[in-house]
């Protein structure tokens, strides 16, 4: 009792700090939230995580250390009781109980101690015949497992006790293979990388080394993929609408991987990189998450696949629009392409070809906000927007140049003049552009992995499992034999002329009331 | 006189015809389930369909109302799921699944029940009226019929929206406060049969109402009825035994406490000419805090042993955890009070009462203020 009000007090005072201030996030967060000054001061207790800190820790273990008294203290009488049958209870203590009937009988106490015996056994009693001077005493008891139950009870913090020693994690360190791409550099080169959840790897490039902490990886993803469903109705609103939401498509998107990239400064982004292609309007892309911070949702990259199911084009043509070297040869063919031919050769042709170049290179150094910046610049506020379309126009027919300059390079055949090859080009500039605020210069493909689950590393881990499975075994027992078997003890002192019945139970329910009234009964036929 | 000396009937004589035809339904539709579907499911999800068997069979003569339920709702939530031929749309299109037995309908008709019920349990507590009261509790019954068709129509219409989403449907708050409902009705049903009196009926059937309201506000100011898909961390055979032996638990605690109060009325004498008698509430009380203890210290060590598979620690003090055990020491309390200090009376049934609200505190309020590794059910 004592026991557990002092228990339960304390983890009531534990999780009232645990209910004002957020456990175990990380430091940074309760510096911006108390400012330093107070952080440092809860800090001291250990608030930030109240369940393993020390003065916790220390009532817990004394809580253990006081029960473990009480058991080896209390086990012993426990044990002696639960066998025996109180066989040595007078006459006097008899009539003192609550539960006594007494009855007049005109049989012999051997003829009535043997009928109240059968009677007894029939109804689930162990019973004992005790001969006493004048008479006989019969003593039962039924259902003898209730001590066991309290002392099993009385433990109840075993497997928690192991187990506060213990971390979380959800990976249990997945193989994942890579292909990477520096985002930068003018080719489509591509890189391999290997790597395992939880663990750190070192890439290096020309602005510096970065670390890549392979943080997460996840063999399935639903996401809600928009597009509209079939089930909408009137009567489905009144009944408080469908259970199948029609704005959603849930599907599952397949295997992802998180990982951090800390750049020399120590600075990290969060990303989230699925594995399979997503179909967005009808095209597919190649999506990447990247988030700052653990509290922001993660804002999406797309990269278009070409009519292959590949992110190779989109890789090709961004390398050489990065390529500074190709750009007079991309604008020289947009011109001829652009220009009829009687123009080819003029001043128009090459004021074209400087335009078309001018472009690219802004578009190579920061994207549309680049080129936007430029047309606020040079550009009139009436003419805006009609020479941004201008621009836009130019960029696209400049960028299919570009990919087929950057087919040719790699031996592959021309691109085809059709809607997929133009919606390729525009998602790719799209992507381009978004590129500049990605904040990464690398983007990491997953091509293969090999999951390793945390429960196979569990079990390694735990090496108390089985003592824990036997605890829970015996609480679950002993709360189970506590309450539902009823442990009842008869007593039936019989003299020469008259009976008394007595009886007792721990635990004084209807149904031990029940049961008192149907043995005095019996007695009573019985005696007859 | 003769009747007193009647030695207990031994077991097998005591079971009906009907107690082997229900045991053979359950044994033919758990096998039929095995055979048709066995190759989607893990070692345990086998383990756990076999061992249903015998105890639906078992639980089936133990409290014998149980069996026409099984029946009624199996066959119901079969013929809802043939008249779906694959297609969510024929939710909006057939009669019987747009008005009474989709999910959704299924699960609107039983929260007006369950009002309904309330009326008239009220009703007849007042009058007097036993008539009134049988009707209640029919009526109850009835709404529970239905929850669970509802339930169980929508574990098969999450499939429909996809295989990757599917799944049973005791996974988020709007599920489980259907289960709640259903599982505290149940065990009031059960003691109100074992005890003969109908008129507690009226309090218990209170705090199911108070439930219903909550589902209804959460169905229409938050559409909590759209079926989500599962969090990785619970996809799980596990979740099939923690979550509804851990609401045996919550139903059983909420019913105490609505006993709790009968308690205090009747010891007051409000309504006492028309409550049991006190020591009757105080048994009731007692049975239903075992009852809720016993799962409920299940529930825990599931749940503690999932935690260790899914999170690598039995106990990680997470706020959800952290008032299960509040809850759990809170009842171990009240019965360790009761059995060895045996104490009876006031004092137990207004720490029943306040119960309800550690017991509250742990469902609702935790997923209301506080997070952690529970968060999936936030609200």
């Amino acid at each position: 009792m004592r026991f557990a009000i002092s228990l339960l007090s304390i983890l009531a005072v534990a999780s009232i700090i645990g209910t004002v201030l957020k456990q175990a996030e990380p430091y940074n967060n309760y510096i911006i939230q108390l400012g330093p000054f107070w952080f440092r001061v809860y800090e001291k207790p250990g608030l930030y995580d109240v369940y393993h800190a020390s003065w916790f820790l220390l009532i817990l273990t004394f809580l253990v250390a006081s029960t473990s008294v009480c058991i080896t203290r209390n086990a012993p009488n426990f044990a002696r009781e639960m066998k025996s049958f109180r066989e040595h209870v007078s006459k006097q203590s008899l009539n003192a109980f609550k539960h006594k009937h007494e009855v007049t009988t005109t049989q012999t106490p051997e003829t009535l101690a043997a009928s109240a015996q059968r009677y007894l056994d029939g109804q689930g009693y162990k019973v004992k015949n005790l001969p006493r001077g004048d008479g006989v005493l019969l003593a039962a008891k039924a259902g003898k497992k209730i001590r066991d139950a309290t002392i099993a009870v009385n433990h109840p913090l075993i497997h928690d006790d192991i187990a506060i020693y213990q971390a979380s994690f959800a990976d249990g360190g997945t193989r994942v293979t890579l292909r990477g791409w520096n985002l930068f550099a003018p080719t489509a080169q591509s890189f391999d990388v290997d790597g395992t959840v939880r663990r750190n790897t070192t890439l290096t490039s020309a602005a510096g080394n970065y670390t890549l902490e392979f943080t997460d990886f996840r063999p399935f993803n639903i996401e809600n993929m928009g597009g509209e469903g079939a089930a909408a109705g009137d009567t489905m609103s009144v009944l408080g609408g469908s259970p199948v939401s029609n704005k959603k498509h849930l599907r599952n998107v397949g295997p992802s991987f998180q990982f951090k990239l800390r750049d020399a400064r120590g600075q990290a982004r969060e990303f989230s990189n699925y594995m399979l292609p997503l179909q967005l309007d009808g095209r597919w892309f190649m999506m990447s998450g990247v988030r700052e911070s653990p509290n922001e949702a993660f804002r999406y990259l797309r990269m278009p696949l070409d009519a292959g199911g590949s992110i190779d084009s989109f890789m090709r043509l961004r390398g050489a629009l990065l390529n500074a070297e190709l750009r007079p040869e991309i604008a020289a063919r947009f011109a001829r392409q652009a220009l009829p031919q009687n123009a080819w050769g003029t001043a128009i042709e090459s004021k074209l070809k400087f335009s078309a170049a001018q472009l690219l290179s802004l578009f190579a150094a920061g994207g549309f906000q680049s080129l936007g910046q430029y047309i606020e610049k040079k550009v009139p506020e009436t003419e805006r927007e009609k020479a941004a379309g201008t621009y836009l126009r130019i960029l696209e027919l400049a960028a299919f140049e570009a990919l087929q300059i950057a087919n040719r390079q790699a031996n592959l055949p021309a691109p085809k003049t059709d809607d997929a090859t133009g919606w390729l080009v525009r998602d790719t500039l799209n992507s381009m552009s978004d590129l500049f605020v990605y904040g990464a210069p690398v983007y990491l493909q997953l091509m293969q992995y090999d999951e390793v689950k945390a429960s196979g590393l569990q079990l390694t881990r735990s090496p108390g499992k089985n003592v824990v499975y036997f605890g829970s075994l015996l609480l679950t027992l002993g709360v189970f034999f506590m309450l539902f078997v009823r442990e009842r003890r008869v007593w039936l002192r019989i003299q020469p002329g008259h009976a008394l019945l007595a009886m007792s139970s721990a635990k004084h329910t209807i149904d031990f009331e029940k049961e008192f009234a149907q043995h005095a009964q019996a007695l009573d036929t019985l005696a007859q | 006189m003769a009747l007193a000396l009647n030695q207990p009937v031994p077991l097998l004589k005591r079971l009906s015809w009907f107690d082997w035809l229900f045991a053979a339904i359950v044994a033919a539709g758990g096998l039929l389930a095995l055979s048709r579907f066995g190759e989607f499911m893990d070692i345990y999800e086998k383990a756990i369909l076999l061992a249903a068997i015998p105890s639906l069979a078992a639980f089936g003569c133990f409290w014998k109302p149980f069996r026409p339920l099984l029946i009624v709702v199996g066959a119901i939530s079969l013929f809802a799921i043939t008249q779906y031929h694959g297609s969510l749309a024929r939710m909006e299109e057939v009669f019987f699944l747009k008005y009474l037995i989709s999910s959704q309908a299924a699960i609107m008709w039983m929260c007006a029940l369950f009002g309904l019920a309330t009326l008239t349990y009220w009703a007849g507590l007042l009058a007097r009226s036993d008539f009134m009261m049988k009707t209640g509790s029919a009526i109850t019954w009835s709404a529970v019929a239905l929850g669970y068709i509802g339930l169980m129509v929508r574990w098969y219409e999450s499939y429909l929206i996809g295989t990757d989403v599917g799944h049973i449907p005791v996974s988020n708050l709007y599920e489980v406060f259907v289960l709640f409902c259903l599982i505290t009705a149940m065990l009031y049903l059960y003691y109100e049969a074992r005890y003969q009196t109908r008129q507690l009926g009226a309090l218990v059937l209170l705090v199911i109402s108070a439930a219903v309201g909550f589902i209804l506000w959460y169905t229409f100011d938050r559409g909590a009825h759209e079926i989500q898909p599962l969090v990785p961390a619970l996809k799980s055979w596990w979740m099939k035994l923690h979550v509804p032996a851990n609401f045996i638990g919550y139903g059983a605690f909420s019913l105490s406490a609505m006993l709790g109060v009968g308690y205090l009325l009747a010891q007051r004498g409000i309504l006492a000419s028309r409550l049991p008698r006190p020591e009757v509430i105080d048994d009731m009380m007692y049975k239903a805090i075992a009852i809720g203890f016993a799962f409920f210290t299940i529930a825990t060590i599931l749940g503690a042993m999932r935690a260790a598979e899914a999170w690598g620690g039995y106990w990680s003090w997470d706020p959800k955890e952290t008032w299960a055990l509040i809850v759990w020491l809170n009842y171990a309390a009240w019965l360790h009070i009761r059995l060895v200090k045996g104490l009876r009376g006031p004092m137990l049934a207004w720490w029943a009462v306040v119960g309800l609200l550690v017991t509250s505190f742990a469902f609702l309020g935790v997923n209301m203020f506080l997070s952690g590794l529970h968060s999936y059910g936030t609200l």
